[in-house]
């Protein structure tokens, strides 16, 4: 065998064995990201669980969740909040919320589930009045419940006189 | 009538999650929010007495298309059964601030012919779309939400529909006018113009909204409310059509905007001596 060939040969083997090397190391890069762990400290009560979703689509569902999460390292967004007594929240289609950033070293705060606060919002339509009501977390989210045999009620005063009650009409 | 400071109280027990009830919300309701409509035909009245060419007993057969539409739109808001009554008033400021801003454009159309014919329809445009903001105004008050801008959209459509419809139909006319040969045209630009308008609007919406919806249906969703809206635009304007065809009064202002020339009608010439033999006098016998 020549000297010429020897080289040549050494070359295509170093080449495949550079390719492999180049090629495994972006999956063990990304492996390694999942392995690596950071803390999501979890602000609000009652939650039952949760699922978020990484940018890669991942979801992540923690049942009965702690003061604090271990989550692979990226960034997350609330998908859904179930809390006890069948309230549930889903993120709506087409809404995107702020991403959550966990790190290695800094723990994120995810502020979700109760208190819950009961909101009406009130706007007019000519002579109507159209009242929104929202029962909202402490992240802001807005829960339902799974069970809608039993609406809110509403009244109505003008000055102390109640004019009007009654209870609203899921929609 | 109620009047003054409302006030609304929701509750709902939630249990350990959170207060059973939720914290009071207040809603001044003023004297003026019985009657949404009053700045519209407030502003109509003005028009007439502000406009000296307007000082006329001629200027309330307005009034005449003004009630008829009126009447119909009660009977099939009656006929159909809504959600809920603020469907309704939403339907109503849009069909309410529409036949204003029509009423309004004969009231001022003794302005417009002064103007280039294009300025003159952006003039009309635009003093339409501020009648219709104050009517928006009057009816959902200052705060900004979708179905306001939805609503305001499609009023906008249906404004310049009418207008081009006008200006397009007159232009089809121009040589050989006649009253049946403009509302024929008026018909078809007027549910073209709505048409093609609708689905630029749809277009652009969805581009926003990148909502993943295929074309096709868009384009067919599109197809239907443009139709939909250009049929009831051309009805709502058809009382107002036959008003100003028939009052000389308002058929001036008509050609004048357009610039429009009428067909000539030739009479044929009466022979006197004709008339004279048919219509003998009354004779006088002497004694």
């Amino acid at each position: 065998m020549s000297t010429q060939t020897k080289t040549v040969k050494f070359v295509d083997s170093f080449s495949v064995i550079l390719l492999i090397l180049v090629m495994g190391t972006c999956p063990c890069k990304a492996q390694n990201q999942r392995l690596i762990q950071g803390e999501l400290k979890l602000v609000g009560e009652h939650v039952e669980h949760l699922v978020l979703q990484d940018k890669d689509g991942r979801t992540e569902r923690i049942d009965k969740p702690g003061e604090t999460i271990k989550l692979p390292v990226g960034q997350y967004q609330l998908q859904e909040s179930h809390l006890d007594g069948g309230y549930v929240y889903f993120q709506r289609a087409g809404l995107q919320d702020e991403w959550i950033m966990i790190a290695e070293n800094k723990p994120a705060v995810l502020e979700v589930g109760a208190p819950l606060k009961q909101t009406l919002k009130v706007k007019r339509r000519g002579k109507a009045l159209v009242l929104d009501y929202k029962l909202i977390g402490i992240g802001g989210e807005a829960y339902t419940k799974n069970e809608r045999n039993k609406p809110p009620r509403l009244i109505i005063y003008n000055g102390d006189e109640e004019i009007n009650s009654g209870r609203f009409e899921y929609g | 009538m109620t009047l003054g400071k409302l006030r609304f109280i929701a509750s709902s027990d939630i249990g350990d999650l959170g207060p059973s009830q939720g914290l009071e919300v207040f809603y001044n309701w003023r004297f003026y929010h019985n009657m949404p409509s009053l700045a519209l035909w407030l502003i109509l009245a003005a028009a007439m007495i502000v406009i000296k060419t307007n000082r006329t007993p001629h200027i309330l057969l307005i009034l005449v298309p003004l009630l008829i539409v009126s009447v119909l739109w009660f009977l099939l808001i009656q006929m159909i059964e809504f959600r809920s009554y603020a469907d309704v008033e939403t339907l109503n400021m849009m069909f309410n601030s529409l036949i204003a801003g029509i009423s309004f454009l004969w009231l001022y159309a003794p302005k417009l012919d002064r103007f280039n014919l294009w300025i003159a329809v952006f003039l009309s445009l635009a003093l339409t779309m501020a009648l219709f903001l104050v009517g928006i105004v009057s009816y959902h008050g200052f705060g900004y939400s979708q179905d306001t801008v939805v609503a305001l959209v499609i009023l906008a459509v249906m404004a310049l529909s009418m207008l081009l419809g006008f200006i397009l139909a007159g232009w089809r006319c121009r040589k050989h006018y006649g009253p049946v040969r403009f509302m024929l045209w008026l018909a078809i630009w007027t549910v073209f113009v709505c048409l093609a308008s609708i689905l630029v609007f749809y277009v652009i919406a969805f581009m926003i909204e990148q909502a993943p919806i295929p074309i096709s249906t868009i384009l067919l969703a599109a197809a239907a409310v443009g139709s939909v809206l250009g049929v009831c635009l051309y009805v709502i304007n058809l009382p107002y059509m036959i008003l100003v065809l028939c009052s000389s009064f308002f058929r001036e202002r008509f050609y004048a905007c357009l610039r429009l020339k009428p067909t000539p009608i030739y009479l044929k010439p009466i022979d006197s001596s004709q008339f004279n033999e048919q219509n003998s006098g009354t004779e006088i016998h002497e004694n």
